[in-house]
């Protein structure tokens, strides 16, 4: 269930509060605070999907000599040698569709250089999108789209497969690709330098008040959310840990490199997807203008400051 | 007497209450909620004055930069477009198609378009104009101009729904045309001839005139359909990107479930519904004068 469901009817008074069922110290730092009220806990994150970063095939980055950058100038000295490489459409895809893709994208250039507050005080209206902070992160974005570093918009999965037959190098996309190409084993994935967030999609459960079996839904919850119980669930695939301390043994090997990015990181909830309303569909909107006209980042920014949530 | 007011109650009283309840409901309450705020609390024409200077129906910053222009001039762009072209194409496929052998076949053909939802059309357009998929590029490839996905992009987004709509919308006004081909007597164009006209002259003459109900018909309809437009909007574009191919219906629906403002959305709701009132009148007073 959403985030932003649990929060507001917990808040209303219909979820019972996990207050003492579940340790908060043993999940990643900010992986319940989605599902926070104050010190009232409404939900559990009992496993999740998460958006890391830049998808690559190792096969493709072997044959053509490249490496996973470490600095932000890596990653453009990457970008341009992918240019070169003849046949390339561009060095990233551009996943389009309802407009998802796009702002998973966009939400890891603002943590990874305006840092994962920035994304909790967008998120909760504290910070203006015109702000130093957000246009730091947003600069650096519409540098690489006026470089034409990004594919065009095409819908995800036709793109998804275009970047997997070599049109494309790299591409931005959430865990759950694993399950979408022919050989997860030659994925490999990094994130932009010096992220220090990283968006967390989690799989939330909650114990409504009406529930004849209130008890019974909190051991289920605790035994979920419990090392044992995500090391069993991490095991089947396609999903990764909110415990701390699950080895990484437990995943199998393409999620393993998944769960090797997040350690250390904070976890952060989706941006849109918590502010939700209006603002959704204004973001994913405005983001494909700007992906095909870069020069337009003012008008996207004041149309985002309009329909963003303010404190 | 008694036993016939009982059949006439019998049969009319759920006939008024569904149209009560699922018609005039709605619209009263519609229309009361456009005067309303969130609270309930009247607030006079603000709700109209907030949407009707708000960017997102009507821009004039697009003047001077390019789309979007607003939803409500984007909806009059697609009338100003979309109707001449539907009109003319109707007409001409009827005509041309009368008396070629297979023409039933392929009106047929072509009145597909408009037998298939709309929402599959609205797929079927940002497939056609899809830089990878798209039958337009390969089209727009004799002329040299570089391939591109045309609904991607601001100043072509709202263009190629309108051009992609006209492929679907075109079976309608071919068809009723083409019935009403068949009514015009044929001695008309035989006396005509024996006078000398020539074709244009039969053509703008005779045709033209004697399919007017037929033209009022196909601009009524067509025109309603303009204004309501949604379904394709949705599909293919979701209105962008940056809104550039947003109209009126989708912006409703935005407003009343993305935003949960239905004041707001209720005031695009009777404009839209004042819009086709007007639109409707030609229509229904050709209906009234054809009856007396």
């Amino acid at each position: 269930m959403w985030a932003s469901f649990i929060r507001e009817y917990g808040q209303k008074g219909h979820i019972l509060t996990l207050n003492g069922v579940l340790d908060e110290a043993k999940f990643l730092p900010g992986a319940l605070d989605a599902v926070k009220v104050g010190d009232k806990l409404y939900g559990a994150a009992y496993t999740g999907k998460v958006k890391p970063g830049f998808w690559y095939r190792k096969s493709f980055f072997a044959k053509h000599g490249l490496t996973p950058p470490n600095t932000w100038n890596e990653f453009v000295e990457l970008l341009e040698k992918i240019k070169k490489i003849p046949g390339i459409k561009a060095p990233i895809a551009s996943g389009d569709g309802v407009g998802w893709p796009l702002s998973d994208v966009t939400e890891h250039f603002l943590i990874s250089f305006g840092g994962p507050e920035l994304q909790l005080d967008l998120i909760e209206g504290k910070v203006r999108w015109d702000s130093n902070l957000v246009m730091k992160g947003m600069n650096k974005l519409v540098s690489l789209l006026k470089n034409k570093y990004f594919g065009e918009p095409t819908e995800w999965t036709l793109v998804l497969k275009q970047w997997w037959n070599g049109d494309y190098a790299l591409y931005f996309m959430g865990s759950w690709i694993t399950g979408m190409v022919d050989d997860p084993n030659d994925l490999g994935v990094f994130a932009l330098p010096g992220a220090n967030g990283v968006v967390f999609g989690a799989d939330y459960a909650f114990v409504p008040k009406y529930t004849q079996y209130p008890e019974e839904a909190k051991k289920l919850i605790a035994w979920l959310c419990s090392p044992e119980g995500q090391a069993l669930q991490v095991k089947q695939g396609g999903h990764v840990a909110t415990a701390v301390g699950i080895d990484l043994s437990s995943y199998p090997p393409v999620d393993r490199e998944v769960a090797k990015i997040i350690q250390g990181v904070t976890a952060l909830p989706d941006l849109d997807d918590s502010i939700g309303g209006e603002f959704q569909p204004t973001f994913w909107d405005q983001l494909k203008l700007l992906w095909v006209a870069p020069d337009r980042l003012n008008d996207v920014i004041r149309t985002l400051q309009e329909k963003a949530p303010k404190k | 007497m008694r036993t016939r007011a009982k059949y006439v109650a019998f049969f009319v009283i759920p006939a008024f209450a569904l149209v009560g309840i699922f018609v005039v409901y709605p619209v009263a309450r519609t229309v009361v909620l456009s005067f309303l705020d969130s609270d309930g609390k009247f607030v006079g024409l603000q709700n109209y004055i907030k949407v009707l200077s708000s960017r997102e129906i009507v821009n004039l910053e697009g003047l001077s930069r390019g789309f979007p222009l607003g939803a409500l001039v984007h909806n009059l762009l697609w009338i100003a477009i979309h109707l001449p072209l539907t009109l003319a194409l109707g007409l001409v496929l009827a005509v041309l198609l009368r008396n070629v052998r297979g023409g039933a076949v392929i009106k047929s053909i072509i009145f597909l378009g408009m037998v298939m939802p709309m929402i599959v059309g609205g797929v079927m357009i940002n497939f056609m104009f899809d830089r990878n998929l798209g039958i337009f590029n390969a089209f727009m490839e004799i002329f040299a101009i570089p391939a591109r996905s045309w609904t991607a992009y601001p100043d072509t987004a709202l263009l190629a729904l309108i051009f992609g709509s006209v492929w679907l919308w075109v079976g309608f006004s071919t068809v009723l045309y083409s019935a009403g081909l068949e009514t015009i007597p044929k001695d008309l164009y035989e006396a005509a001839q024996l006078d000398g006209a020539s074709a244009l002259k039969i053509f703008t003459k005779i045709t033209i005139p004697m399919l007017r109900p037929i033209t009022i018909v196909v601009v009524t309809m067509t025109l309603l359909w303009e204004l309501k437009v949604f379904d394709i909007v949705y599909v293919a574009t979701m209105g962008g990107p940056g809104g550039a191919s947003n109209v009126l219906a989708l912006q409703m629906y935005l407003y009343a479930f993305r935003a949960l403002d239905f004041n707001r959305s209720a005031v695009v709701a009777v404009l839209l519904t004042m819009s086709t009132l007007l639109v409707s009148l030609p229509l229904l007073r050709t209906l009234r004068d054809d009856q007396s």
